[in-house]
C-alpha cells in the first residue's frame, strides 16, 4: 500500500503541474463577451488614434429572425459602435474595455477598415493587430476615404451587421481582397507596395430608393422610415476602387477602372465581366453593346533589360462567354465574334495602362509587385536597383498583351428579335463588375 | 503465426498471475480450516450396505426439507430399495409412470440375484434401468450433489453404492427473442436460465466434437455449474489454461449472475471498461468461439462471457454480419462517431463556449451568445445539471414497470426538454447536446460499454470546464494510455490498432464483404488462421470468365 503511494506521488504531482504550467486559463462564458464583428482605425487629433468597434448585440441578432418572423418589423441594429481614442490603439482598447460591460472579443473580427488620415500616417499602427493573441492574420483590410468610423455605422441592409456585408461583398470576388497577412507580406517586400480595396458609401440613388418604396418589403420599411425621420437618402456601401500606399504611407486613389486594371496587372484576377461597345456594323444601324464573362484568366509578367530600359513584358490569357448581346449578332460570321473580343481585348488593356499610368506617373509606387517579379527572375539586376525600386519602376517600360478568347456563346447562338436598336440604352461605360 | 510482441506480453501476463497454491477444484470442499467449520462437509457421513441406515443419514442431512420425497419399495418384489428425488427439480411423472413402475415389475430372478449379492449393481442398470443417464454413485457427498441438481438416487438394501438417475426437469422459461440485442435480420434466439439448454443451443450450431464442454462448479451455497466452452481446433491453449485456472481460483459462497464471474477473473479489475464481453446470443458465442475465443456459460443465467474481448467488440454488433455490408460498415463508422459523441460532445460544447470562442463561426456564436443571455449558471455548471437529470430519468426509466415508466420519459421530455428552457435556466443548445449524447449512448450496441462512456464523460466534462480543450486533451491521453495498459487473458485490448495489424482491419472500423474475411483475428485464432478458401468472391460462370490460379486452402 505505502509502496503502491509512493510511487504514484510523482505522478500524482507532474499531473497537478499540468493544470497550473499550461497556458489557458481563462474561462469566459460565451454570453460575457462583447463579439466585435468590424474594427475601424481612424485618426483622432493631435496625434492620437480613434479606435472605434462594432460590438454585436447577440439579443437582437438572434431575436431578430425568430421574433420578427415575416410580420415585416424593422430590423433590429444588431451592434453598436464603439469608438474611443488614445495615443496607441492598446490604449484605446483599454478605453474601450472601461466602456462595455463585457469583455471584448477581438478574434470574430471580420474587417478593418483603414481610415484616410490614419493611412497617410503610416501602416505601423496595425502593430497592435498583428501581435496580439485574439487577432487573426486571415481578416480582410478595407481602406475608406474620410473616416472608417462612418462605415461601421452603416444602417443593416440584407444583413445585420456591417462585417457580414462588407465580407459578403468581398466574397462575391468583384474586386480583389486583402487579408492582414497580405497586406504584411506586401509592407514588407521590397518590390511591392500595399494597395487596399477601398470601401465607399453611396447614397443610394433616389429612383431606387422609390422602387424599394413601392416594393413593400423589410428593407423598403426601413428605408422610407429613415428617409421620412432623418430627410437623408439611406446609405449604403460598396468596395470599388483602391487606396495605394507608397512604402507604408497612403499615396493616392486609384478610381475604379485602375483598380481593375490594378488587379489584372497583379494577376488577382479570374472570373468576372466585361462589357464593351461595338461600332455600328452591317446590319446594325446604331452601335451595339456586348458583354462577357471570363474566367481562368491569368496573368504572366516577364521582365526584361534591353540596354538600359527595363521592360515587363505582361501577357494576360483567358477564356470568355458570351453573357449578354444588345447587337445582332450572327454567330456564323466570325468577324462578329472577333469584333467583340478584340473589343473586350482592347478594354482590358485601356484598364491595365490606366493602371499603370497611375502608379508611374501619379504614385511613383510599384503597386503591382513587379519589383518582386524582377526579384524572382533577375536578382542581380535586383540587388542593383532594389534601393530606389520605386524610382526605377517608374521609368519602367510596362507591355501588356491581352489575349482573351471568346469561346462561348451561352445557352443561345442568336440575339433575339431580329432587328434590334440596342446601342442608346447602356450609356457608355464599359465597365467590368 | 505468433506476431513478435506475443512473447514478452505473454511473460508479462503468466508474472502478474501468481500461483495460488494447492486449492481444490470444487469450492465445496473448502481452503482452511475457519471455513470448514463455517461450512460443513459431507465427508463424515459414508454410504453403508444398509439402507437402513443410508436413508437415516439423508434424513438427518435433510431434515427439514420439505421438497425432499423418499420412498421405498421393492424391486422385483423381492430386494427393497429406496429412491429419493427433490420435488419440483425432478421429473415427478418420469419417477412415477416409468421408473418406479419398471423396477417394481422387474424379474424376481434378477432380484434374488442381487439380494445375493451375486451380481453387482450395474446390471440393474443393464438390465431393467428405463433410462439412459444413469451414475454410480459410491460416496455420500456425491450422492446429495446429484440430488441437488435433480436427480433421482435409487439405494439398493445390501450394497454401499447407489444409482443417480438423471430425471432433472424443472420449470423454466421458453427460449425467447432476444432482449437487450435484438436485431432485425438474425436468429430470433435467446439463452435462457437453464444451462443445459443454452449448451444445447450452442451445440445445434456447432455439430462437430470438436466443440469441447467443461463443466466447472462454482460456490459453496449455490453450487452453480459453468461450462467453459471452445472449440479444440481453434482455440489458445494458453488462454483456455488461463480461463480455467483463473475460474478454479474463485471461492465464494454463491454465483447468482455471471457478472459474478466476470468480476473476479477480469484482468485489470480496477478498470472502468468491461474486459469481457456479454451476450445472451447464442448466435455471438458460436461466432465467438469460431474465431478461436472461450466461451463461459453460467447456470441460471442468460448472460453467456466471452474472453478475449478487444475493445472494438463493443462497437460491432451481430447484425453488422447479417446485413449487406456497405450498410454495416456505414453502421460501424455511425456506431464509432456515437462513442466519441457520446464521450466528448458536452465537454466539447463547454470547452468551445467557455475557452476558444474563436473556434466557433460568428453566427453561431452569436447563436449560441443569445441563446446563454440570462442563463443563471456557467455552462460546466449547466450541462452538469443537465446530463444528471438525463441519467436520473433514463434511470427511472429502467427501473420502473414499463407502463409508468412511460409517464416518466413524458414528464421528463417535458420538464428537461420544455419547461426548464422556457424558464430560462437552460439554453436550449444544452439541451440539443444533451440528447445527442443521449442518443449516442444508446446508439452504442454494447451497454456495458455505454455506461462506461457515461461515467467518463462527467469526468471529461468536469475537465473541459477547468482547462478547456486542454483538459479534454489532458483526459482523453489517460484514457488512451489506460486502453493500452489493458490486456484480455493476455491479449490487448486495443488490438488490432495496438500492436497494429493491417489485416485484422477487415472488421474493425468496417465490415468487409464475407469472402473477404479469409483470416481470424490475429491475436486470438492464430492456431488456424485460415478461417476460408481463398476466392470465394463470386464470379460469372467459370466458362465465361475463367480465373486462372486461384489456389484452394
Amino acid at each position: 500500500m505505502i509502496s503502491w503511494f509512493r510511487r504514484a506521488l510523482p505522478f500524482f504531482f507532474l499531473f497537478l503541474g499540468t493544470f497550473f504550467l499550461a497556458g489557458c486559463w481563462s474561462r469566459h462564458e460565451i454570453e460575457d463577451l462583447a463579439i466585435i464583428s468590424a474594427v475601424a482605425l481612424d485618426a483622432a487629433p493631435g496625434d492620437r488614434v480613434r479606435l472605434s468597434v462594432y460590438v454585436i448585440i447577440p439579443r437582437a441578432v438572434a431575436g431578430g429572425p425568430s421574433m420578427g418572423g415575416g410580420g415585416g418589423g424593422e430590423p433590429a441594429r444588431a451592434g453598436e459602435v464603439i469608438s474611443t481614442t488614445g495615443s496607441d490603439f492598446i490604449q484605446a482598447a483599454r478605453r474601450l474595455e472601461e466602456m462595455v460591460p463585457r469583455r471584448l472579443l477581438w478574434s470574430q473580427n471580420r474587417v478593418l477598415i483603414l481610415g484616410e488620415e490614419l493611412a497617410g500616417r503610416g501602416l505601423s499602427y496595425l502593430d497592435f493587430f498583428t501581435r496580439g493573441r485574439q487577432m487573426r492574420l486571415t481578416t480582410p483590410v478595407l481602406i475608406t476615404r474620410g473616416e472608417g468610423r462612418k462605415v461601421l455605422e452603416l444602417p443593416p441592409g440584407v444583413e445585420l451587421t456591417t462585417g457580414t456585408i462588407l465580407t459578403g461583398i468581398l466574397r462575391n470576388r468583384t474586386t480583389f481582397k486583402i487579408e492582414l497577412k497580405d497586406l504584411l507580406v506586401m509592407w514588407e517586400a521590397p518590390g511591392d507596395n500595399p494597395v487596399l480595396p477601398q470601401v465607399v458609401m453611396t447614397p443610394t440613388p433616389e429612383l431606387e430608393s422609390k422602387e424599394v418604396k413601392s416594393g413593400g418589403d423589410t428593407g423598403g420599411q426601413e428605408g422610407s422610415q429613415k428617409g421620412g425621420e432623418e430627410k437623408k437618402p439611406p446609405e449604403a456601401v460598396a468596395i470599388r476602387g483602391a487606396g495605394a500606399f507608397r512604402d507604408d504611407r497612403l499615396a493616392g486613389w486609384l478610381d475604379e477602372e485602375e483598380a481593375k486594371g490594378l488587379i489584372w496587372l497583379r494577376g488577382e484576377v479570374e472570373e468576372g465581366v466585361i462589357t464593351v461597345e461595338l461600332p455600328a456594323r452591317g446590319g446594325d444601324k446604331d452601335d451595339g453593346q456586348a458583354s462577357v464573362i471570363f474566367h481562368r484568366a491569368g496573368t504572366q509578367v516577364k521582365p526584361m533589360i534591353e540596354g538600359n530600359r527595363l521592360i515587363f513584358n505582361v501577357e494576360i490569357g483567358g477564356k470568355c462567354e458570351l453573357a449578354e448581346a444588345l447587337m445582332n449578332l450572327d454567330p456564323d460570321r466570325p468577324e462578329d465574334l472577333l469584333a467583340i473580343q478584340e473589343a473586350v481585348n482592347r478594354a482590358v488593356e485601356e484598364r491595365v495602362l490606366a493602371a499603370v499610368r497611375k502608379a508611374q506617373q501619379e504614385l511613383q509606387a510599384d503597386i503591382f509587385g513587379l519589383g518582386e517579379v524582377l526579384h524572382r527572375s533577375k536578382p542581380r539586376y535586383w540587388h542593383q536597383v532594389q534601393e530606389h525600386w520605386n524610382e526605377e519602376f517608374s521609368r519602367a517600360q510596362i507591355q501588356v498583351k491581352i489575349n482573351l478568347q471568346l469561346t462561348r456563346l451561352g445557352m443561345t447562338n442568336r440575339t433575339s428579335g431580329k432587328s434590334r436598336e440596342a446601342g442608346g440604352k447602356g450609356a457608355s461605360q464599359g465597365s467590368t463588375r | 503465426m505468433p506476431g513478435p510482441y506475443r512473447k514478452p506480453l505473454r511473460a508479462a501476463f503468466f508474472r502478474r498471475q501468481q500461483p495460488s497454491g494447492q486449492q481444490d477444484r470444487k469450492g465445496r470442499s473448502g481452503g482452511g480450516k475457519a471455513q470448514k467449520m463455517l461450512y460443513p462437509t459431507l465427508e463424515e457421513y459414508r454410504l453403508t450396505a444398509e439402507l437402513k441406515l443410508n436413508l437415516e443419514q439423508l434424513h438427518v442431512i435433510f431434515a427439514k426439507c420439505c421438497d425432499v420425497v423418499h420412498r421405498d419399495f421393492y424391486l422385483g418384489q423381492v430386494l427393497k430399495v429406496g429412491i429419493i428425488y427433490i420435488d419440483g427439480l425432478a421429473d415427478k411423472k418420469l419417477v412415477e409412470d416409468t421408473l418406479v413402475r419398471t423396477l417394481q415389475q422387474g424379474s424376481p430372478q434378477l432380484a434374488r440375484e442381487l439380494a445375493d449379492r451375486s451380481r453387482d449393481v450395474t446390471t440393474v442398470m443393464e438390465k431393467i434401468m428405463p433410462m439412459t443417464d444413469v451414475a454410480v454413485v459410491d460416496n455420500m457427498a456425491s450422492l446429495v450433489k446429484h440430488l441437488l441438481e435433480g436427480d433421482t438416487v435409487l439405494l439398493l438394501e445390501g450394497y454401499n453404492k447407489a444409482l443417480a438417475l438423471s430425471t432433472r426437469s424443472w420449470e423454466h422459461r421458453a427460449i425467447e427473442e432476444p432482449v437487450a440485442e435484438s436485431v432485425v435480420r438474425g436468429p430470433r434466439e435467446s439463452f435462457i436460465e437453464s444451462l443445459r439448454a443454452n449448451t444445447a443451443l450452442i451445440r445445434r450450431r456447432l455439430k462437430t466434437p470438436s466443440l469441447k464442454m467443461e463443466t466447472i462448479c462454482l460456490g459453496r451455497y449455490t453450487m452453480t455449474n459453468v461450462v467453459i466452452t471452445y472449440l479444440e481446433d481453434l482455440v489458445d491453449p494458453m488462454v483456455l489454461r488461463e480461463v480455467r485456472r483463473r475460474l478454479e481460483r474463485i471461492q465464494i459462497d454463491g454465483i447468482l449472475e455471471s457478472a459474478y464471474i466476470e468480476e473476479l477473473i477480469e484482468d485489470n479489475p480496477s478498470s472502468p471498461f468491461p474486459q469481457i464481453d456479454h451476450t445472451e446470443r447464442p448466435d455471438k458465442v458460436v461466432a465467438a468461439l469460431l474465431e478461436g475465443r472461450v466461451g463461459i456459460l453460467v447456470d441460471n443465467t442468460p448472460f453467456a462471457l466471452i474472453v478475449p474481448t478487444l475493445f472494438i467488440q463493443f462497437i460491432q454488433s451481430c447484425e453488422d454480419y447479417y446485413e449487406r455490408y456497405y450498410l454495416s460498415s456505414f453502421l460501424r463508422l455511425a456506431r464509432f462517431a456515437a462513442l466519441n459523441i457520446a464521450l466528448l460532445l458536452p465537454a466539447a460544447y463547454v470547452a468551445v463556449s467557455t475557452f476558444h470562442q474563436e473556434m466557433l463561426p460568428t453566427n453561431l456564436l452569436i447563436r449560441l451568445a443569445s441563446q446563454r443571455e440570462g442563463i443563471p449558471f456557467p455552462a460546466v455548471i449547466e450541462a452538469l445539471i443537465m446530463e444528471l437529470s438525463f441519467e436520473l430519468l433514463r434511470e427511472a426509466g429502467v427501473r420502473l414497470p414499463r407502463q409508468v415508466g412511460q409517464a416518466v420519459s413524458i414528464v421528463g421530455a417535458l420538464v428537461i426538454g420544455e419547461a426548464a428552457v422556457s424558464a430560462g435556466l437552460v439554453s436550449p443548445a444544452m439541451v440539443i447536446v444533451v440528447a445527442l449524447t443521449g442518443i449516442s449512448s444508446f446508439a452504442l450496441p454494447s451497454f456495458a460499454m455505454a455506461i462506461t462512456l457515461r461515467l467518463l464523460r462527467f469526468i471529461i466534462l468536469i475537465l473541459a470546464g477547468t482547462l478547456g480543450f486542454y483538459g479534454i486533451m489532458l483526459g482523453l491521453l489517460v484514457i488512451l494510455v489506460h486502453l493500452n495498459t489493458l490486456r484480455s487473458f493476455g491479449v490487448p485490448y486495443l488490438a488490432p490498432v495496438t500492436p497494429w495489424n493491417f489485416s485484422d482491419f477487415k472488421d474493425v472500423l468496417v465490415r468487409t464483404p464475407r469472402w473477404a474475411m479469409n483470416s481470424r483475428p490475429s491475436q486470438i485464432g492464430y492456431r488456424d488462421p485460415v478461417r476460408q478458401g481463398a476466392g470465394l468472391k463470386p464470379t460469372p460462370p467459370a466458362s465465361s470468365n475463367p480465373r486462372p490460379g486461384e489456389g484452394k486452402s
